[in-house]
């Protein structure tokens, strides 16, 4: 709310008195009364705002969320109120609201005391935002007793990042959890048999197999149960990279104006992670969240839909806050699946993804990079531009290199507020993660370290060996890997080989 | 000030950005006012610069005052249509009412521009309300205006301009304190 309680000076005042003296000289020097009359209005505005400016006084406007109505598209609608709620103070005045939305130059809405108007906003895709700078100043409607401009609060609002459809899921081998839907490697109560046998002091009555005792037990001497793999919940971390929001025109890279509400690499992650986070929670896996910036408190892992609720609220409230020192780098729950949703615009999150694919998690890197839109103007600046997207294609390729996953987070076409506009993300690209190892395992793959499958390919925007140092302009900025979606059934269906690779170890 | 909380998705379009607007009936633009403005002071110029190259001048001025306004050019303005009122128009013109009316107008357009941003909106019941103001005024300096086309040409006469100077600057002095005083 805005409240002006100084008084003002108003040129109304000054220049009525200026045309009076003006206009009645010039009459009485020239002897014509009707040139006197000319100044008559003047002489009454004059005597109206003889009173000064009004000090003291308020003028109070108010903007608040519009239950009413839906804008019915990508923009929210506000409402501005020239008065307090209930409490027309001084009516009749006239209220001047200067409304500024990031990026743009002021605009003015004149109402009367009292009335209303609804305003349309731009949002942000997702995150807290500044949407709209406002304040006001009024006057009577013969423009005397002016009170001040008055900056108000700006209008500040969070959206939730978007939920994309549900991924596929993939989970460590080394769930540790005691109720849940992934099958884990030790025995317990749960739904997949891991073996029939003779009765054994601590097996439950209930688990007497009577079918498998009559076949097994001619004699009727033994009693046979059956034993079965213990369900488990998964353990995910989301760790969010929130120390660059990469906007998708290049040309915003270098320029210092407020940014306009566009969507981002912060953007990208926000949606992603909301995605992954949903598909987890759904079945009852516990999902954590942690910030690579390490300024706020980690989400603890939990389940739950009221814990998506938390995940995206503080997903929504992720801003970009420079990388501090920290004293020890964030350590996932045991048997976690840690996520980093990052721009990869620095070695940092390559770091620890090693370090936690070193320890055994399972991880996999979300490239955040929205669609870019090369509108550098300089050679400077397209050099500049050139330079990071190459360094940042090496530190993809280099884990991919280390057999760690990368996604693309820019889901084509859905929920994310971005449109796919890239050719270079052809069919070809999404087809397999490129990382070895990962949905590329037949006879013709090549060895570890080694580009795999059809991202090295010809065409394919990768190139290997001596070609890397060929990296095209176009192709460095688009996303790397596949899409969510894809990267996630891929990164799911290795795991459960995996897994599967593991029981039957155990088993033999 | 706490966030206001949207639970609302995002859509799937590029925000490639544009101004908060209004979503209401009833709003005038304000290049409209403008518009206004700049034609009524053109009119009120050409009734009083009538066959003068002179008149690009206050035309000109005009239309800069309208479009973009400031406390010299707005001054400027409306001391040229008074200066040229008095200048050009003979004494006991009928036109007389409708500069008395006109130029207040004016005034009021300018000083209200002055105060607001290139691009903006007013309401209807704003422009009502001025539109009131301006008739109450108007209510009482029309019956002077006919007053002074009745008295006529009174001619220049010292003690009359004496006196008339010294009421007049009586009057700027007492409005004068009575302002600093409030």
């Amino acid at each position: 709310m805005a409240r002006a309680t100084a008084a003002v000076r108003s040129p109304v005042w000054a220049l009525a008195v200026i045309l009076v003296l003006v206009c009645a000289v010039a009459g009485l020097v020239s002897g014509r009364p009707d040139t006197v009359a000319l100044a008559a209005p003047f002489a009454f505005l004059a005597l109206a705002g003889r009173a000064g400016p009004k000090s003291g006084s308020t003028c109070a406007v108010r903007i608040v969320p519009d239950r009413s109505a839906d804008a019915g598209g990508p923009r929210l609608r506000v409402l501005l109120t020239s008065s307090e709620a209930g409490r027309a103070s001084d009516p009749g005045r006239l209220v001047v609201t200067t409304l500024a939305a990031p990026g743009f130059p002021p605009d003015a809405v004149v109402l009367l005391t009292g009335e209303e108007c609804p305003v349309l906003v731009d949002a942000p895709p997702s995150g807290e935002r500044d949407v709209l700078a406002y304040g006001a100043a009024s006057f009577t409607a013969d423009l005397a007793r002016p009170t001040p401009f008055v900056p108000a609060p700006p209008v500040r609002v969070s959206i939730l990042p978007p939920v994309g459809p549900v991924l596929a899921r993939s989970v460590s081998r080394r769930l540790v959890g005691l109720a849940g839907t992934h099958r884990s490697g030790r025995p317990g109560d749960g739904g997949e048999l891991r073996s029939v046998g003779p009765l054994q002091p601590g097996d439950q009555l209930r688990r007497i197999d009577w079918r498998a005792t009559a076949r097994r037990s001619t004699d009727q001497d033994r009693l046979m149960v059956r034993r079965t793999f213990a369900d488990a919940e998964a353990s995910v971390l989301l760790v969010v990279d929130q120390a660059h929001d990469l906007p998708s025109s290049t040309a915003h890279w270098f320029v210092a104006t407020p940014p306009r509400l566009a969507a981002g690499s912060l953007h990208v992650a926000r949606a992603a992670a909301a995605t992954v986070a949903a598909s987890y929670l759904a079945v009852g896996d516990r999902v954590g969240l942690e910030d690579l910036s390490g300024t706020r408190r980690a989400l603890r892992t939990a389940a739950g839909a009221r814990h998506l609720e938390q995940v995206r609220v503080r997903l929504a409230g992720t801003a970009v806050v420079p990388r501090r020192r920290r004293r020890r780098d964030p350590v996932p729950p045991q048997g976690a699946v840690v996520v980093v949703f990052s721009a990869f615009l620095d070695a940092e999150p390559a770091r620890l993804l090693r370090l936690w694919h070193a320890q055994g998690h399972v991880v996999a890197g979300i490239d955040c990079m929205p669609p870019l839109d090369r509108t550098e103007t300089t050679t400077a600046q397209a050099e500049a531009v050139r330079l990071t997207l190459l360094r940042r294609r090496l530190l993809l390729e280099g884990l991919q290199d280390s057999g760690i996953p990368v996604i693309a987070g820019v889901h084509p076409g859905r929920a994310s507020g971005l449109e796919d506009q890239h050719p270079a993300r052809n069919p070809a690209r999404t087809n397999g993660l490129g990382a070895p190892g990962l949905g590329t395992q037949g006879p013709e793959t090549p060895g570890p370290g080694t580009p795999s499958g059809p991202s090295s390919g010809p065409g394919s925007g990768r190139p290997s060996g001596p070609d890397r140092g060929k990296l095209s302009g176009p192709d460095l900025g688009s996303s790397f890997g596949p899409d969510l979606d894809t990267g996630f059934r891929l990164l799911a269906r290795q795991a459960a080989r995996r897994a599967g690779q593991g029981s039957g170890r155990r088993s033999s | 000030m706490k966030p206001q909380r949207f639970a609302r998705s995002a859509r799937s379009t590029r925000f490639a950005g544009s101004p908060a607007v209004p979503d209401r009936r009833g709003l005038i633009p304000l290049w409209m006012v403008r518009s206004a403005t700049a034609l009524l002071a053109v009119l009120l110029g050409s009734i009083a610069w009538d066959g003068s190259v002179w008149i690009v001048l206050p035309l000109v001025v005009a239309v800069g005052a309208a479009v973009l306004p400031s406390v010299g050019v707005v001054t400027l303005s409306l001391l040229l249509l008074a200066v040229a009122y008095a200048v050009n128009v003979p004494a006991g013109s009928a036109w007389l009412l409708v500069f008395v009316a006109g130029l207040h107008a004016i005034f009021v357009l300018y000083l209200l521009l002055l105060q607001l941003p290139l691009r903006g909106w007013i309401s209807t019941a704003a422009l009502r309300s001025l539109a009131l103001a301006f008739l109450r005024i108007q209510a009482v300096a029309q019956p002077v205006a006919v007053l002074a086309l009745l008295v006529g040409d009174a001619g220049s006469s010292l003690p009359a301009v004496l006196v008339g100077v010294a009421a007049l600057l009586t009057w700027a002095v007492w409005l004068v304190r009575e302002r600093a005083e409030a």
